[in-house]
């Protein structure tokens, strides 16, 4: 094994990467060229095997239909729904229209999968309206991306997905286990916004709290959609059926309230909602052909054990450690976008969370977390590329306002790793000892 | 980010310019279908349905490199651009010439890749339909042919290499 052997796949990916070669085709050149120094051991023909090995995971299936699913519902009028329950839920509170994003952000964590979805939903709805209502556009840009954070954690989310087949974790304890840090977080962004919007008079959408009777019926108007976490709960805890079979009756499902409950679902916006639905997931999935090709290099050299056995020595009890890998992705995060980051360094740090005996599950949210974050600091930062292109905000604007939320949002991780009992108590109750895939 | 085409200049789904797409979709259907028959049938036959998984696992690898193509067409795969925006015109156009030559003659090692795959994999039969393996991989050589057709036709030296003058602090 020689220095080019181990280390020129590695460059060459880091060197592709920031001369714009995009993320995908950069990890599967790279990998590409370790088959190619190594021909002479292996077929070439491999690296098509391992390419198309990313996609042959009955864990990952889930993963085009929890997309399929959240974008019928986001062509289905429910947002305009889950937008009058969080009216009469927050709508009395200083600074309505921001508390209301997030309570709708954390309504749609659980019917969507996709935070990118959900940040270009809110910022266009009511991102917008805030705009008008003399919010400024950098804190309605920063409050709708910061909510989108949410659907990153409360199930059914495309990262806990992957990470599950990257870490071979059960998927259905990692979504139990996002439940209570998405509405921690949800609890952590409403206290900074009734901060920065009692400072600014930013005022109330309505004089009282909404009647007992007017709660009902906005709650009772959104049932079916609302429901939608506690069908997937149910169907895995009971052993109905497994976390990627409930994708696709999910999909029946939102099929059935939005052509014969809702009824604003049109039969001719159904391809454009499916080719939406294939191109994201594919776009998402093919990053994993390309990390699984990848991946295979990383192994073979014995890359994350190195990287493992120096790590190790950093750092002795579990906390330190994870604080260490916190600052690590945080660092990596502002430069690498966050599904990417995940995608490749998934595979590196498992290793050292075996060695450090910290548990899966707990690490697999503490990284969703971490990363999603990175979703909104930048310069790269998915989240608010999406929120500030819609709204028209200049970054400089954007990261002034974004400050107190990330102080927010950097207290949370903090506790999130110090104490594994918020992420481990409802899997645990849920399911006990059992894995669901 | 590479800007995304919008759909609405792309035309209908059921058009020869959007053919990946729509077998994308025509997969993803197939996975709906074979999933949800899989659950149906463990309750309602007295034999489950044991292809449906296999069946579904084929569609979805098809239905990534299809709906690949289609993000190749759409410039939809994610790039950073954090370092190459610091560069003057000229060193950037140079970037994107030397981009578009790999990322084709990766496409094309990719399509020749499978094809040979698809070959070597035709005697290993599949565990539920015993299908020889060529039929999972001979469309992913196809789909990655579409990859290098739609990134030719993309034909960036008509807009400069679609590489535009930075402003100091970057709109969004």
């Amino acid at each position: 094994m020689t220095w080019m052997h181990l280390w020129l796949p590695s460059i060459l990916m880091l060197v592709l990467l920031f001369l714009q070669t995009p993320i995908t085709w950069s990890m599967a050149i790279a990998a590409l060229s370790f088959f190619l120094l190594n021909m002479d051991t292996m077929p070439l023909a491999n690296f098509a095997q391992e390419m198309a090995a990313g996609t042959e995971s009955v864990s990952l299936l889930a993963l085009p239909l929890f997309v399929l699913a959240g974008c019928i519902m986001n062509a289905s009028g429910i947002t305009r729904r889950l937008m009058n329950v969080a009216e009469v839920l927050v709508g009395h509170m200083t600074g309505a229209l921001a508390q209301m994003c997030t309570v709708l952000g954390t309504l749609l964590g659980g019917l969507t999968a996709s935070a990118n979805a959900d940040a270009a939903m809110l910022a266009k709805t009511i991102g917008n309206q805030m705009a008008q209502r003399g919010y400024s556009r950098a804190f309605a840009a920063v409050i709708t991306s910061s909510a989108a954070i949410i659907t990153a954690l409360i199930p059914p989310s495309i990262g806990l997905i992957i990470y599950g087949f990257l870490s071979e974790t059960s998927i259905g304890r990692l979504f139990a286990a996002g439940v209570i840090p998405g509405l921690l977080l949800a609890v952590g962004l409403m206290l900074t916004t009734h901060v920065v919007a009692r400072r600014r008079g930013y005022t109330a959408q309505r004089a009282t709290r909404a009647s007992a009777g007017v709660i009902s019926k906005a709650v009772i108007d959104g049932l079916w959609a609302l429901s939608i976490p506690v069908v997937i709960f149910a169907g895995t805890r009971y052993g109905l059926f497994t976390t990627t079979e409930s994708g696709a009756i999910v999909v029946l499902y939102v099929l059935l309230v939005a052509v014969l409950g809702y009824r604003e679902i049109r039969m001719r916006d159904l391809p454009g909602v499916l080719a939406e639905s294939a191109r994201d997931a594919s776009a998402v999935m093919m990053m994993i052909c390309a990390a699984s090709a990848f991946g295979f290099y990383l192994t073979w050299e014995q890359v994350p054990q190195s990287m493992s056995s120096w790590l190790a020595g950093a750092a002795s009890d579990p906390l330190t450690m994870l604080l260490l890998i916190n600052v690590t992705l945080i660092l990596l995060g502002t430069a690498i976008e966050g599904s990417a980051a995940l995608i490749i360094l998934t595979p590196m740090l498992l290793p050292i969370i075996d060695h450090s005996q910290i548990d899966k599950v707990h690490f697999g949210i503490v990284m969703i977390t971490n990363l999603t974050i990175a979703g909104i600091t930048p310069p790269v930062g998915g989240l608010m590329y999406i929120s500030s292109q819609v709204l028209r905000v200049r970054m400089g604007e954007y990261a002034r306002e974004v400050l107190p939320y990330l102080a927010m949002m950097m207290l949370l991780l903090v506790l999130l790793s110090a104490f594994p009992g918020i992420t481990l108590w409802l899997p645990d109750l849920i399911y006990g000892g059992v894995a669901v895939q | 980010m590479s800007e995304a085409v919008t759909a609405a200049s792309e035309g209908p789904l059921l058009s020869l310019r959007r053919l990946d797409e729509l077998l994308a979709v025509c997969c993803l259907l197939a996975i709906v279908f074979a999933i949800a028959w899989g659950v149906v049938t463990r309750y309602v036959l007295p034999q489950p349905a044991s292809w449906t998984f296999e069946v579904a696992v084929m569609a979805f690898a098809w239905m990534v490199f299809f709906g690949a193509a289609a993000g190749v067409r759409r410039r939809m795969h994610a790039d950073i651009d954090v370092l190459t925006a610091c560069f003057s015109l000229p060193v950037r156009r140079v970037i994107a010439i030397c981009n578009w030559v790999l990322l084709a003659a990766f496409f094309a090692a990719m399509t020749a890749l499978f094809a040979l795959q698809a070959v070597l994999a035709h005697g290993i039969l599949t565990v539920a339909l015993s299908m020889p393996r060529s039929v999972v991989y001979a469309p992913l050589a196809i789909a990655s042919a579409m990859m290098l057709l739609q990134h030719v036709l993309l034909r960036p030296w008509r807009h400069g290499w679609m590489v535009q003058e930075q402003h100091a602090e970057v709109p969004l």
